[in-house]
């Protein structure tokens, strides 16, 4: 058992590119906790997605050892943390297992909005936080601009005790490793105690099953020990627990303040919840504990879609993947959906849209699915003209219109921070979503913090695509949810040849559906391959048609000249014009590609 | 000049299969396929294997005499009754060497039941003298590569000879003897003046040939002309455009005495293509030459592509062979494209008899659907393409891949 006294459990808190997992990079390096020669960039980002996108979407965790300046050896466990705002929950996650963090700010560029969010986090949370300035050796670094931006938008951060650093030389990097041990607290707890361990993330593993990462409070949890997770009081026996070094390595026991896995051949993935406590079963030398830890706010999804196997066949397959996938990632929640149009798929919840998106390509590559993600949707409250109400995710379900007394819609609190040279066409483009503005702050000379309540409909469409394109990249955005709030929303339907699709409705303001209409349908002529026949697309309120469009049929789709040389080949391109058509959904006998229910994500409304 | 290199040989893929592809080439006689890989200069829209080194081609010539000899011995001289020199451009053999490569065909296979023998020839490169000289050798059908009468089009495609010129080829083909005269016409070429095809096509028949070939320009394989068009340099006709061309000369041909009998192909009654039919009937053929590709029984193979390996005998030989469902498939995936049709009764017999009755029931109740859509007619025992079916015929050949 270690000495909590020489043990640290810290998280990395930054915006993307600002430098985190280089520096995470750095660390081990210098820990020697990977070999140089063994080195491959950003080690922690291990899941293929997240290297190519240069995020981190999961936690993961690290444990390296550091000889200090004080002679003493000192066990660092190095949390590691998304960036991104859809991933706000697992930064808390990983918070709620550490003491300390360290706020990586890029000192060419300055404090983001996602930065705050999180920092934040680490403050309402009691960590210890201090801050890195990155990217030191580059001559547009201005550390004192940005320790002031940090003093003006945050205060409350320790800004006296921060390292000039660059992670990619390595500068300061070992400054870095001794603020840890400084100014980081020891982990506190009783090792006497009953056991009290935070599930802080849990994985899958086809060779192991179930992997739990923990974070000991009290007391101490041995191989072979028989174990009761206090949420659903489910019990089971220690097969083996261990640190990630960064490899999985074998411990006997792990005691107060340890990180690290357990791994008890959990059967049920039902039965581990991120979050929960796991202490020991009543056994002839252990007695559980009273009471679980505090855990950390459950975070409820906000942005929700339709998925769909794109053929009917891998429903099964798709209910699979979602188990597990759901195990890694406790914020995404599916429930069965019946699609007229697109069959037998699930309703699902997301924090956010690149969170959809991050979903549907796991999905699509760690379970190799084609799938079909419907437009996404926030929840309403829809209160009815009978006094009741209820909670609509998906516009299909919305009730019939004579029902309805009225629609509340979700408004969110966004925080933008950018360069004051885009500050005009962001405002532009928060006016256009319905925003209004509660602040505009100069956080220094050239950065502005602009804070506006957007209805969250609003931002679910493509929004941040936007938010980057006009800043040109320079604006970091955050938002959290504020209320519900009456608004005239009215359901939109889109009708191929005159069959509406169930899983092309959205809900949309009264003031923007014509616009939002004709724009929807036009993008839809875009995507819609010609058919044999004229298909017509149209957009209607009710009854009332709104906009419409035809695609006309196709006249010519010929293999003119077919000799004996040409039967290979054309048979092979005959072969590959039906697999393009297997990757659509057929709506009657029209053929609609996966991009056309995503559509209205493309339109310039 | 490099001589007739390696050894020639049956391709040892093939060697296993020998007996059997002979007992297939004595069924019913072959068609014969030569490629003559030559060219005066690259069409732009070309992705045929063809070189303009003319250095290398007696090499061709001596290894072509080679592997008919080769193939006749293998299959036991088996009965051809069409022939058909393709390439590139046939026409650019010497006559001497035409003499030497008919004279190898008479000894290797038997031409007793021959029908028809069709040489390509490019207007740019005929000769009376020439002319006469095949028609002598025996062959007596002529493909005359016209492709468009517009002088600028046809610098366009980078064809070596104007409109001018492809009449008096034409009119030398009919001095010299050959009474069976096609005619090609190309579709949808960039800045082409669609309503002049019509007169292109009047003109044509005007010189009183037998048979056109309608070609849709096709860029799916790499060329300059698709490279220039996806450069944005040149534009390619709408598909409105094209699609009302091909149905105006699908109305005009007829007119003019000239009756479909597959979706590119029209001619007077009698004169339709001997040889290019059994490609559509399924009927065997051998090709030999450098990419060329044969069928024998349920064998189908290609020879390399790539001429140096081909001359050396060192290339690869692409073989396939069709299963019981993918032959059947085969069958009107390929007849479709005659107007006769197929006969849908008997291949539902023939579907009975291959145990694959629920392929034949899953084709049907498609075909019923393209049938409401007005792209296949069923007549009696048979179905068909309609005019419209045929320009739309690749979604209706997807049920059978």
């Amino acid at each position: 058992m270690t000495d909590p006294q020489l043990i640290r459990n810290f998280s990395i808190v930054a915006h993307i590119d600002h430098g985190k997992s280089t520096l995470a990079d750095r660390l081990l390096e210098l820990t020697k906790t990977v070999a140089h020669r063994d080195m491959q960039a950003q080690i922690l980002d291990d899941m293929d997605l997240e290297r190519e996108r240069g995020i981190t979407i999961k936690a993961h965790a690290v444990t390296c050892m550091y000889t200090a300046q004080d002679g003493k050896t000192y066990t660092l466990n190095l949390i590691d943390t998304p960036g991104h705002v859809d991933f706000t929950y697992e930064v808390s996650r990983s918070l709620a297992a550490c003491e300390g963090a360290i706020l990586v700010v890029d000192s060419t560029q300055g404090v983001e909005a996602q930065t705050l969010a999180n920092t934040y986090l680490a403050l309402e949370n009691g960590l210890e936080v201090f801050p890195v300035l990155n990217k030191a050796d580059l001559p547009s670094s201005d550390p004192a601009r940005v320790l002031e931006q940090i003093d003006t938008v945050i205060g409350l951060v320790d800004t006296e005790h921060h390292v000039n650093i660059s992670a990619k030389t390595g500068l300061n990097c070992e400054q870095v490793l001794e603020h840890i041990v400084k100014y980081i607290p020891a982990p506190v707890g009783d090792a006497s105690a009953p056991l009290q361990a935070l599930i802080f993330d849990s994985y899958y593993d086809p060779y192991r099953g179930i992997v739990n990462l923990i974070r000991v409070m009290n007391g101490t949890v041995r191989q072979g020990d028989q174990i009761r997770f206090m949420s659903n009081l489910s019990e089971y026996r220690v097969d083996e627990i261990g640190v990630f070094d960064p490899k999985m390595s074998k411990r006997p026991e792990m005691s107060v303040g340890e990180v690290g896995y357990l791994v008890a051949s959990i059967k049920q993935l039902a039965d581990v919840k991120v979050g929960d406590t796991i202490t020991h079963a009543v056994t002839h030398n252990t007695k559980p504990a009273t009471e679980m830890l505090k855990g950390f706010k459950e975070v409820q999804p906000v942005v929700f879609a339709g998925i769909f196997p794109t053929s009917s066949d891998d429903f099964e397959n798709l209910r699979n993947a979602m188990e597990k996938l759901r195990l890694n990632d406790s914020s995404f929640t599916y429930e069965p959906e019946t699609s007229t149009a697109l069959g037998f798929g699930f309703r699902c919840g997301f924090l956010g849209l690149l969170h959809m998106e991050i979903v549907q390509e796991r999905l699509e590559r760690e379970f190799d699915l084609d799938l079909i993600t419907t437009a996404p949707s926030v929840r309403y409250h829809v209160f009815l003209t009978d006094g009741d109400s209820v909670e609509v995710d998906n516009p299909s379900k919305l009730p019939n219109l004579q029902r309805i007394a009225r629609i509340e819609e979700p408004i969110i609190e966004a925080t933008i921070l950018t360069r004051t040279d885009f500050v005009g066409g962001l405002i532009k483009l928060c006016e256009e979503r319905r925003g209004i503005q509660q602040k505009l702050e100069y956080v220094s000379s050239d950065r502005v913090m602009l804070v506006y309540e957007l209805p969250l409909n609003e931002v679910v469409m493509d929004f941040y695509d936007k938010l980057k394109s006009l800043s040109k990249g320079y604006a970091s955005f955050d938002y959290h949810m504020k209320h519900y709030v009456e608004s005239d929303l009215v359901k939109m339907d889109i009708l191929v040849n005159g069959e509406a699709v169930d899983a092309l409705s959205i809900l949309v303001h009264r003031a923007k559906s014509v616009t939002l209409g004709h724009a929807l349908c036009s993008k839809m002529k875009e995507v819609i391959p010609q058919q044999m026949f004229d298909v017509a697309i149209q957009a209607a309120i009710g009854a009332k048609i709104i906009a419409r469009t035809n695609v006309k049929a196709r006249r010519k789709d010929v293999t003119a000249k077919c000799y004996g040389g040409d039967i290979s080949r054309k048979k092979k391109l005959l072969n590959k014009q039906k697999e393009g058509k297997k990757r659509m959904k057929a709506i009657g006998s029209v053929e609609i590609p996966q991009e056309a229910f995503l559509a209205i994500l493309k339109v310039d409304s | 000049m490099t001589g007739a290199a390696g050894p020639v040989a049956i391709p040892p893929i093939l060697q296993p299969h020998v007996a059997a592809l002979r007992g297939a080439a004595h069924r019913e006689p072959l068609g014969l396929y030569l490629h003559v890989p030559f060219c005066k200069d690259r069409c732009t829209y070309c992705s045929f294997v063809t070189t303009r080194d003319v250095q290398l081609q007696s090499a061709v010539v001596a290894r072509l005499v080679a592997e008919i000899r080769v193939w006749g011995e293998a299959l036991g001289r088996p009965a051809v009754d069409t022939l058909y020199l393709g390439g590139g451009t046939p026409s650019l053999l010497r006559a001497e060497e035409l003499a030497a490569l008919t004279a190898a065909l008479r000894e290797a296979f038997d031409l007793g039941p021959l029908v028809e023998a069709t040489l390509e020839a490019n207007p740019g490169t005929v000769d009376l003298a020439w002319l006469e000289g095949a028609r002598a050798l025996g062959w007596d059908r002529v493909s005359v590569g016209t492709q468009t009468l517009d002088d600028e089009l046809l610098a366009r495609l980078g064809r070596i000879h104007g409109a001018a010129q492809a009449l008096d080829a034409l009119e030398l083909c009919r001095r010299a003897g050959f009474q069976r005269r096609s005619g090609d016409l190309m579709v949808g070429i960039p800045g082409q003046d669609l309503d002049r095809v019509l007169g292109d096509a009047r003109t044509l028949v005007g010189t009183g040939l037998e048979h056109l070939s309608i070609y849709l320009l096709d860029l799916d394989k790499a060329c300059p002309l698709k490279a220039e068009v996806e450069a944005g340099r040149l534009a390619l006709p709408s598909e409105d455009e094209v699609a009302d061309v091909f149905e105006a000369l699908q109305v005009e041909l007829p007119r003019l005495g000239l009756l479909p009998y597959e979706i590119s192909n029209y001619g007077r009654p009698g004169a339709e293509s001997r040889h290019n039919q059994r490609y559509w009937q399924l009927r065997p053929y051998l090709g030999l030459g450098v990419s060329a590709a044969s069928q024998l029984g349920t064998w189908r193979w290609t020879e390399t592509s790539v001429l140096p390996a081909w001359l050396e005998g060192r290339g690869e030989t692409e073989l396939t062979e069709l299963d019981a469902a993918e032959s059947l498939a085969e069958i009107p995936l390929l007849g479709l494209r005659m107007h006769a049709g197929v006969d849908w009764e008997g291949l539902r017999a023939e579907g009975r008899r291959r145990n694959l009755q629920p392929l034949v029931d899953s084709w049907d109740e498609q075909l019923r659907v393209f049938g409401a859509q007005g792209l296949v007619t069923f007549e009696g025992p048979r179905v068909r393409l309609t005019d419209r079916g045929r320009l739309l015929s690749n979604a209706v050949f997807q049920i059978f891949v």
